[in-house]
């Protein structure tokens, strides 16, 4: 027979369980209901439900206030790990036991997700994997889309906007303001932004992969490491990643952060990681200036960004903010697993319509009041019968427009766009959209009917079709298109590549290199500023607004005179 | 045990997987689990999910690219379990 079992939890313990059992066996009302160690024990471990059965109890205070001196006497002498001495005394017991008892057998095979780990989530071979993996998730995205891009483009501005046209015609107000509304407004701007659905498309298409296969763990699990070397405690690396879906989100995130430097550290930070509305204005510069390497240069935005948050963040931390290192994370990583097609498919349509839903609103929006704002005369014309550029919208972009000069994009028209992308990202590609496609109005050859347009939508629906499976093998360099790009460009494209030509004396794609960087650190959106101001306050928001306008300057400056300067572009 | 366990997270110089931890303190992993339950519990190690950014997504969205936590490739399904020791600041 053996006795009761007895943990032996070390001196200093024993040395309290003894004073508190002590007491409880003097006091008769509580050592009759219980085992004095039990008892002291767990009061020692903070046992709530004993403690308000002790309190209602003869004696029961006494010995209340003697295991309340004994937990503060531990505390002083092992810190916050105090509360847990009683548990670790067990699991040590526990532990000591199964090494003498239990034989472990050969150790198996390593599982294979296990060895994919070795390699996917290691120190050094860990982040080129995952630059690799977004590398070719971006290739994806921009090269295979750009076919079904270029087939919205021309449905939009070509069939749409005429049968827009024709209907206000067919209710009498063809000859009034609110055709220009609908073609100019409405078509333009919203249909400019919804060109890019294909883009988005494939980018959910692509992430949704990686989510569903396991990967994005790993990749939070490397991005980690990167965002540590900012020195941000462990739980800054939520709002960041999150900051490449978008910035508002991200900003309200940093709430969850313990110590107010953290937030807002991390809060200014956060807009540097490129949001999802950044994405069309990358790939409308990119396939109107660099249609070869499009993938390429719209992933080097985004290594742009994470590089510039980098760089801040140290200096910040250095600086401002003398931020305590970062303290080492646990994280649960799940086993790997074959995407299955139906949960890529529901992911990839819900975000996708919920993109198509909210161009509906905001985007919808801006392009009517960034229409009635063109059609405003500034000086001379009629209301909605005024050339742009002598419009309110040109008069305030042609103001504006000569401190963007240095940067080779000192245009009105895309000053004009940079000004309204204060309100969403995405709003820079639509005003583009109306600006160009306003000036546009009236060059159109002769006009087909509505059975030609239907006709045209389909047999181009069927080539783009047959060409996005030709553009696949593009992403190895097989070019089976055996396109220049330039062929490709629609109207807007082509506008634009003139426009920045022009205002950048023949150096159009490094105009754009710099339109690109300035659109990437720049403030992302007004909802952006009110979540700022919200979370960090009004000065940490006004000096973030400052902040970023003013890098994105300095920053587009440098590409724009460095890149003519080194003779590129 | 317990304080072998916060050792081995601070020590580790990175983030390091549940799996690693388990093979470092040679645990297994079905009995690292409750220790690291407990350590939550006790308060001396924080735990954030995906839930984390439920806090942001309630705060609203900008134009057309944030679809609310449902919708963030980086959260739903991307996010795994994840714990760091609290700070003591």
């Amino acid at each position: 027979m053996t006795g009761p079992l007895v943990i032996e939890y070390g001196q200093d313990l024993e040395a309290e369980i003894g004073a508190i059992a002590a007491v409880i066996e003097t006091e008769s009302a509580v050592g009759a209901g219980f085992a004095p160690r039990w008892l002291a024990l767990e009061l020692l471990e903070d046992g709530d439900d004993v403690r308000v059965r002790l309190a209602d109890l003869a004696g029961g205070a006494r010995v209340l206030t003697a295991a309340d001196t004994s937990r503060a006497r531990l505390q002083d002498k092992f810190g916050a790990i105090a509360s847990v001495l009683v548990p670790n005394g067990r699991y040590d017991w526990i532990n000591a036991l199964v090494r003498e008892t239990v034989t472990q057998s050969r150790p198996g095979r390593t599982p294979m997700s296990d060895r994919i780990d070795q390699v996917v989530t290691h120190r050094w071979f860990g982040l080129p994997i995952f630059l690799a993996s977004m590398w070719v998730v971006f290739k994806l995205t921009v090269d295979i889309s750009a076919v079904f891009l270029n087939w919205i483009d021309g449905v939009m501005g070509g069939p749409i906007a005429r049968w827009m046209g024709a209907l206000v015609q067919a209710v009498g107000l063809g000859n009034t303001w609110v055709r220009s509304l609908v073609v100019d407004g409405v078509v333009a701007g919203v249909g400019g932004i919804l060109v890019f659905v294909p883009v988005l498309v494939a980018l959910y298409l692509a992430l949704g992969l990686l989510e569903d296969s396991g990967y994005m763990a790993r990749a939070a699990f490397v991005m980690d490491r990167i965002m540590r070397r900012l020195g941000l405690q462990g739980k800054s690396f939520l709002p960041m990643l999150v900051g490449f879906g978008c910035t508002v989100p991200a900003i309200y995130a940093t709430r969850t952060l313990e110590h107010r430097r953290d937030r807002i550290l991390t809060g200014l930070l956060v807009p540097f990681m490129s949001c999802g509305a950044r994405l069309p204005v990358y790939v409308l510069m990119a396939a109107v200036f660099f249609p070869r390497s499009r993938g390429t240069v719209v992933f080097s935005m985004y290594l742009l960004g994470i590089a510039v948050a980098l760089v801040l963040g140290f200096l910040l931390n250095r600086t401002v903010f003398r931020a305590e290192p970062a303290t080492p994370l646990l994280m649960e990583l799940p086993p790997y697993r074959l995407p299955t097609l139906r949960s890529v498919w529901l992911q990839m349509r819900r975000r996708t319509s919920a993109f198509i839903r909210d161009a509906g609103t905001i985007i919808l929006g801006t392009s009517l009041v960034v229409w009635l704002l063109m059609a405003i005369p500034a000086g001379q014309g009629t209301f909605s019968r005024v050339e742009v550029e002598h419009s309110a919208f040109g008069a305030v972009s042609s103001a504006v427009a000569p401190a963007l000069s240095p940067a080779g994009f000192g245009s009105w028209e895309a000053t004009g766009a940079l000004i309204t992308g204060f309100v969403a990202k995405e709003v820079v590609v639509s005003s583009m959209s109306q600006v160009y496609g306003v000036e546009r109005t009236g060059e159109t050859a002769a006009t087909p009917t509505f059975v030609e347009d239907v006709r045209a939508i389909g047999s181009s629906f069927l080539q783009a079709s047959a060409d996005t499976v030709k553009a696949i093998p593009a992403i190895v360099g097989i070019d089976l298109l055996d396109s220049t790009g330039d062929a490709q460009q629609g109207a807007l494209p082509t506008a634009v590549r003139v426009g920045f030509e022009e205002s950048s004396g023949g150096h159009g794609a490094l105009a754009g290199l710099a339109f690109m960087v300035f659109v990437l650190l720049y403030t992302p959106c007004m909802a952006a500023v009110a979540a700022e101001r919200h979370e960090l306050g009004a000065t940490w928001m006004w000096a973030s607004i400052i902040g970023q306008t003013a890098l994105a300057w300095a920053m587009a400056v440098l590409v724009f005179q460095v890149g003519t300067l080194m003779g590129w572009g | 045990m317990l304080e072998r366990l916060l050792a081995g997270i601070r020590e580790t110089n990175g983030p390091i997987s549940f799996d690693d931890l388990s093979k470092r303190l040679q645990v297994e992993r079905s009995a690292l689990e409750p220790m690291l339950d407990l350590l939550v519990r006790k308060g001396l190690l924080a735990e954030w999910t995906s839930g984390d950014a439920e806090v942001g997504c309630g705060g609203g969205a900008c134009g057309t690219s944030c679809n609310g936590v449902q919708g963030c490739p980086f959260v739903v399904g991307g996010m795994p379990r994840t714990l760091e020791i609290r700070s003591q600041r």
